[in-house]
C-alpha cells in the first residue's frame, strides 16, 4: 500500500481498535490512542525525508477509480503546499491525546473521534480529486461537533452546532461548484473530478462553461467567476475571514484544550489551504481579478482580529482573536502573487500552526489550575511557576513576530511580499503587527509580572506531561526561525510553479 | 387455464405472494390467538421474503403487460420492490416493539400487508381505474391504520384529519381523470398523453380544461407525497399515529404516491408528440413548489420537540427535494437524468427514513422516550442503537460519506444539469436548515442528560435480534451506498422508464 493512503487511513485502524476496548479501561484507551496517532506521525516524518524537494508537481501519486458512473476517482498525492500541513496535522493529533490524558467523561468516545478527525483532516490535505477532497471535508466535521459539543465549556452546545452551521453552509456552496465543474467536463474527459485535469482545463480556457449556460455567462458574471466566488465562501468560512468569523471565538473557547489546539492549528490551515489550492491554484486568472479584495479582505481581518483581541478579557477569547489576525496575513500574502508573498502566506499557515497551537495549551494549563480564564484575575504566576512563564514567553514571542522566531520569517515574507502590489494596504498591516506586540505584551505583564495574586500562591509548575506536549511546539518556533529553509526549502519549488501561473 | 394467463399469473407473483401472506396471517391468528405473535410475524415475513424474491428473479417470458392493466417493466419492479422491503421492515418493528396494542397485534400485521399490496398495485399500473382502484386500497387501508389506537385520543384525530383531507384529494382527482378522459376518451396514460397535447394545441377553452385536469390531478398525487400546500394532514396523522404506521406513512406510502406521479407526469407530457412549450413552464411550476415544500419542511421541523413530528416535517421537506427530479424530469426532453436522480434520492431517503424511525422505535421501547427531552444523554446507555441513529441523520441530512450525500448529489447534479440553479442552491441551503433540526435529536442523545449507563428494558429472542440487526443492516448499507454509489446507480438505470 502506498504511503499516502497509510497515512491518512492509520487513523482509522485506530479507531476500530479503540472500539473494541472496555469503556472503563481508560488509561489503555489514552496509550491506544497515543500509540495509534504516533504512525502517521513516524509516516509524515519518512514522507518529510523521501520528498524530492526539487519537484514542483506532485509526488506519492496512487490514483484507483472509486465511482465509475460519475468518473470519481481515488486519487491522492502531496506537493510543496500540502506536505508541510499533513506532518504538521499529526504532530498537532499526536499531542492531542497527551493534551487531553485528563479528560474524565466518556474517553472511549474522545479518542474514538480525535482519530476519525485525523483521517478526515489528513485526507483534505492528500486528496486531489475534488469529490474526495468534499468527502474528507465533511467527515472531519461530525466528530468536531461532538468533541466541542461533549466536552466543552459551559456554551458548548451553541458554539458546536453554530460551527458545524457556519462551515456546512460554506461548503455546500463548495459541492454546487464542484458539481458545476463535473457537468462541464463530463463529456470530454474520464476524470471530471481531477484537480491538475480541471486546472490545465480551466488555464487552457477549454473549460468556460458554455455547455452548460449560455455563452457562458450567469446572472451578469462569466460562469467560472461564480464557480469560484462558492469555493471561496466555503474557504473562507473555514479560515475564517472577517466577516464569517464569528463561529471561531465560540468554538476555540468553548472546546477543550486539546481541541481548541487542532482548531487554531490545522482547522484554520484547511481554509488557507483550499484557498491557495484551489482559488489560486486552479482559477489564476479569477484570482487576478478578485486579488485586491482578497487583501482588503486580508487587512481587514488582521487589523479587526488584533483590535477585538485586545479588548479581550478572557484568555482563551484573547488567543482565538489573535488567530483571526494571524490568518488575515496569509490573505495578504495570497493576493500579492509575488515569491515572496506567497512563501510567507505558505509558512505563515505552518508557524500559527505551531505558535496556535501552543497557546491554547498554554491556556489549558492555567484553566486547569485556575478554572477561569480572566486576565486580570491572576498576576505574579513568574514568581511561583517560572518554568511555566518561560514557556509562556516563548509562546507569546513567535506569535508576535519577534526576530528570531518562526513567526517574524513569515509575516516579514509577507509584508515583503506584498509591499510592492499594495504599499498603503501593507502599511496598514504593520500597525496590526503593532496591536498584536502590544495585547500579547499586556497579557504577558498582567498575568505573570507585578505582585503575586495570594491566590495563586501555591499555582503548581507545568507537570511532566505538560512539558512534553509544550516543547516539540517550542522547538519548532524557534528552530523554524532561525533555520526557515528547513521549511522553505519544501515549498519553494511548488510556490515558484504556483507564482508562475500569475506571471 | 390457457398458457398466457398462466404467463400473466406468474408475474403477479409478488402480489399473489403477499396475498398468501395476508389469507396465512388472517387464518393463522384465528387458531393461535393473542399468543401467537411470533408466528404471525414470521408467516407475514416470509410472504414477503417470497415477494421480493419472486420479484428478484422474474421468469424469461415475463409479459409486458398483464390483463392490459399493470405494468411489468423494470419501473414498477423498482417500487415494488421499496414498498414490499419497507413493510418488511415495519412489521417486523411492530411485532417486536411497543406501540401497537398487544390484543390488536395481530390484525394489524394483515392490514399493512393488504395496504402494500395497494401500493405494489399503484405503482404498477398506467391505467386510469385500476390507478385510483389500487390507490383507495391503499389509502383506506392507510386511514384504518393511523386510527389503530383506538383508546387514543390523538389516534382517532389522526385517523379521522387523515380521511377527511384524503377523500377530498382523491375526490378531486377523480374529478381530474374524469376530464381526462373527456379529453381523451381513453383511460390510458399514453393514450391521454397524445390527446392532452393535442386539445393543447387547439383552442383556448380546450387548453384550460387541460390546466385544470392537470392540476386536479396533482393535487390528488401531492397529497399522498406530502407536498406543499397539500401537507396539512401529515404532521398530526405522523404524530398521532402508531409508530409502524408512522414508519410505513412515511416511506411505503409516500414511495407509492412517488411512484404513481412520475409515471404520470412520464405518460401524459413527456411523450413524443408532446407540446415543449408548454413543459419548460409547467417545470418552473413544479419547482417552486419543491423549493416552497422543502424550505417549509424544514423551517417547521426546526420548531419541533417530539421526535415523530420533527420527522413528519423532515419527510415533507423529503418530498420536497424529491420533487426537485420531477420539475427536472419536466424541464428536459425525455427526463431520464430526473428520475435517475429522483429514484436514486428515493432509495437512499428510504434507508435513512426507515433506520431513524427503527432506532427512534428502539429507543422508545427500551427507555420509553418520544420527546426530544426524554432522549436526553441515552447515547451513552445504548451506544448502538444512537450511533446508528447518528448515520441515519447524518444521510437525512445529505452529508457524505453516508448514502443521503449520494442522493443530494445526484439531485443537484440533475438540476444544475436541467438549467434549474436557483433551485440547486435552494435545496443546498436547505439541508443546512436540515442539519440544524436533526442534530437537535443528537444533541439530546450525547450533548445533555449525564453519562451514567442506564439499563433500560430488553427483549430477548429471535424476532426482537433480528429487529436490531435489520436496524445494523441498514446503517451498513448506508455508509456503503455512500462510499459507492455504482451499485445504486446500476440498479436505478435498469429502473428508468
Amino acid at each position: 500500500m502506498d504511503i499516502l493512503t497509510l497515512i491518512t487511513f492509520s487513523p482509522l485502524l485506530a479507531m476500530l481498535a479503540i472500539m473494541l476496548v472496555p469503556a472503563g479501561r481508560k488509561d489503555t484507551l489514552r496509550t491506544l490512542c497515543a500509540v495509534g496517532a504516533f504512525v502517521p506521525l513516524l509516516l509524515a516524518s519518512k514522507l518529510w525525508m523521501d520528498f524530492d524537494t526539487a519537484q514542483a508537481g506532485y509526488q506519492f501519486v496512487k490514483q484507483v477509480d472509486w465511482i465509475s458512473a460519475l468518473g470519481v476517482q481515488y486519487y491522492v498525492g502531496v506537493d510543496g503546499l500540502s506536505i508541510p500541513l499533513v506532518w504538521l496535522t499529526t504532530l498537532l493529533l499526536f499531542i492531542a491525546p497527551f493534551a487531553a490524558w485528563r479528560i474524565e467523561k466518556g474517553v472511549k468516545g474522545f479518542m474514538l473521534l480525535l482519530m476519525l478527525l485525523e483521517t478526515g483532516i489528513l485526507g483534505v490535505f492528500c486528496s486531489l480529486d475534488l469529490f474526495l477532497f468534499y468527502v474528507f471535508w465533511e467527515v472531519m466535521l461530525l466528530p468536531m461537533y461532538f468533541l466541542i459539543g461533549i466536552w466543552g465549556g459551559p456554551r458548548r452546545e451553541y458554539a458546536a452546532i453554530k460551527f458545524f452551521l457556519y462551515t456546512l453552509a460554506g461548503s455546500v456552496l463548495m459541492l454546487l461548484a464542484i458539481v458545476a465543474l463535473y457537468l462541464c467536463v463530463r463529456d470530454s474527459v474520464a476524470t471530471p473530478f481531477s484537480i491538475p485535469m480541471l486546472s490545465q482545463l480551466v488555464q487552457d480556457g477549454t473549460l468556460t462553461g458554455v455547455n452548460l449556460v449560455d455563452n457562458g455567462v450567469l446572472f451578469g458574471w462569466p460562469f467560472l467567476k461564480w464557480v469560484f466566488v462558492f469555493f471561496f465562501i466555503g474557504f473562507a468560512i473555514k479560515v475564517p475571514i472577517v466577516p464569517f468569523h464569528t463561529w471561531l471565538p465560540d468554538a476555540h473557547v468553548e472546546a477543550p484544550t486539546s481541541i481548541s489546539m487542532v482548531l487554531a492549528g490545522i482547522l484554520l490551515k484547511l481554509g488557507c489551504y483550499g484557498i491557495l489550492r484551489i482559488n489560486l491554484g486552479m482559477f489564476p486568472a479569477i484570482a487576478m481579478d478578485f486579488a485586491l479584495v482578497g487583501a482588503v479582505i486580508g487587512v481587514v481581518s488582521i487589523l479587526y482580529g488584533a483590535f477585538v483581541a485586545m479588548a479581550q478579557t478572557d484568555f482563551k477569547r484573547l488567543v482565538a482573536y489573535s488567530s483571526v489576525s494571524h490568518m488575515g496575513y496569509v490573505l495578504l500574502g495570497a493576493s500579492a502573487f509575488t515569491t515572496l508573498g506567497l512563501n510567507g502566506a505558505a509558512m505563515q499557515m505552518f508557524t500559527h500552526g505551531t505558535s496556535s497551537a501552543m497557546l491554547f495549551l498554554l491556556v489549558g494549563v492555567a484553566y486547569d489550575r485556575a478554572h477561569h480564564r480572566e486576565i486580570e484575575g491572576f498576576g505574579g504566576l513568574a514568581s511561583v511557576a517560572p518554568l511555566y512563564t518561560g514557556l509562556t514567553t516563548l509562546g507569546f514571542f513567535a506569535a508576535l513576530g519577534l526576530p528570531g522566531m518562526s513567526g517574524f520569517v513569515s509575516e516579514f515574507l509577507v509584508l515583503v511580499g506584498a509591499w510592492n502590489v499594495y504599499p498603503v494596504l501593507t502599511s496598514l498591516a504593520v500597525i496590526g503587527i503593532v496591536v498584536t506586540a502590544g495585547f500579547l505584551l499586556w497579557t504577558l505583564q498582567r498575568v505573570f509580572l507585578g505582585p503575586l495574586n495570594e491566590k495563586y500562591k501555591d499555582f503548581p509548575e507545568v507537570d511532566g506531561r505538560e512539558v512534553f506536549t509544550l516543547v516539540p511546539l517550542g522547538v519548532l518556533c524557534v528552530l523554524l526561525g532561525v533555520v526557515p529553509t528547513l521549511l522553505l526549502g519544501h515549498m519553494d519549488a511548488t510556490l515558484e510553479k504556483l507564482r508562475l501561473l500569475f506571471a | 387455464m390457457t398458457h398466457e394467463m398462466l404467463a400473466d399469473l406468474a408475474a403477479l407473483a409478488p402480489e399473489l405472494w403477499l396475498t398468501a401472506a395476508i389469507v396465512a396471517t388472517v387464518v393463522a391468528d384465528l387458531f393461535v390467538g393473542v399468543r401467537g405473535r411470533a408466528l404471525v410475524g414470521t408467516l407475514a415475513l416470509t410472504g414477503i421474503g417470497l415477494a421480493l424474491w419472486s420479484l428478484a428473479h422474474p421468469a424469461e417470458d415475463m409479459p409486458h403487460r398483464v390483463f392490459g392493466l399493470i405494468q411489468t417493466d423494470g419501473y414498477a419492479r423498482f417500487f415494488r420492490a421499496l414498498i414490499l422491503s419497507g413493510t418488511g421492515l415495519v412489521v417486523l418493528q411492530a411485532i417486536v416493539f411497543r406501540g401497537i396494542e398487544e390484543a390488536t397485534r395481530n390484525e394489524f400485521v394483515p392490514m399493512l400487508l393488504g395496504t402494500a399490496l395497494g401500493g405494489c398495485l399503484l405503482v404498477s399500473t398506467d391505467n386510469l381505474i385500476m390507478l385510483l382502484l389500487s390507490l383507495e386500497m391503499l389509502s383506506l387501508n392507510s386511514y384504518l391504520l393511523a386510527g389503530w389506537q383506538r383508546r387514543e385520543r390523538r389516534s382517532s384525530e389522526a385517523a379521522l384529519k387523515y380521511l377527511v383531507y384524503g377523500a377530498l384529494a382523491s375526490a378531486l382527482m377523480v374529478f381530474g381523470f374524469s376530464l381526462l378522459y373527456g379529453i381523451s376518451g381513453s383511460l390510458d396514460l399514453p393514450v391521454i398523453g397524445v390527446a392532452v397535447s393535442a386539445a393543447w394545441s387547439g383552442a383556448h377553452s380546450t387548453q384550460i380544461v387541460v390546466i385544470i385536469a392537470t392540476v386536479l390531478c396533482f393535487v390528488g398525487f401531492g397529497f399522498k407525497i406530502a407536498a406543499f400546500p397539500f401537507h396539512f394532514w401529515a404532521p398530526d396523522v405522523y404524530e398521532g399515529s402508531p409508530t409502524p404506521v408512522t414508519t410505513f406513512l412515511a416511506v411505503a406510502s409516500k414511495a407509492a404516491g412517488f411512484g404513481v406521479l412520475c409515471r404520470f407526469v412520464d405518460g401524459v407530457f413527456l411523450g413524443e408528440a408532446f407540446n415543449a412549450e408548454w413543459l419548460p413552464r409547467l417545470a418552473h411550476v413544479v419547482a417552486v413548489l419543491s423549493a416552497v415544500t422543502m424550505t417549509y419542511g424544514n423551517v417547521t421541523a426546526v420548531l419541533q420537540r417530539n421526535v415523530k413530528r420533527l420527522l413528519a416535517y423532515s419527510s415533507i421537506a423529503h418530498a420536497g427535494y424529491l420533487l426537485m427530479g420531477v420539475a427536472v424530469m419536466l424541464a428536459r426532453d425525455g427526463g431520464e437524468s430526473g428520475l435517475d436522480a429522483l429514484l436514486f434520492y428515493l432509495a437512499t431517503y428510504y434507508l435513512g427514513t426507515l433506520g431513524a424511525f427503527g432506532c427512534v422505535m428502539a429507543l422508545a421501547n427500551r427507555f420509553g422516550a418520544e420527546d426530544t427531552d426524554d432522549l436526553q444523554g441515552l447515547g451513552w446507555s445504548a451506544p448502538v442503537t444512537c450511533g446508528l441513529l447518528v448515520v441515519f441523520l447524518v444521510s437525512l441530512t445529505g452529508l457524505p460519506p453516508t448514502a443521503g450525500f449520494a442522493g443530494k448529489f445526484m439531485l443537484f447534479r440533475a438540476c444544475l444539469d436541467g438549467g434549474l440553479a436557483w433551485l440547486a442552491v435552494v435545496g443546498a441551503l436547505n439541508a443546512v436548515v436540515a442539519l440544524f433540526y436533526y442534530f437537535k435529536i443528537a444533541r439530546a442523545l450525547y450533548l445533555r442528560g449525564d453519562t451514567t449507563f442506564v439499563p433500560g428494558l430488553g427483549r430477548r429472542g429471535v424476532l426482537p435480534a433480528l429487529a436490531h440487526f435489520s436496524l445494523l443492516l441498514l446503517g451498513l448499507a448506508t455508509v456503503y451506498w455512500g462510499l459507492d454509489f455504482d451499485a445504486l446507480s446500476h440498479w436505478v438505470a435498469r429502473s428508468l422508464l
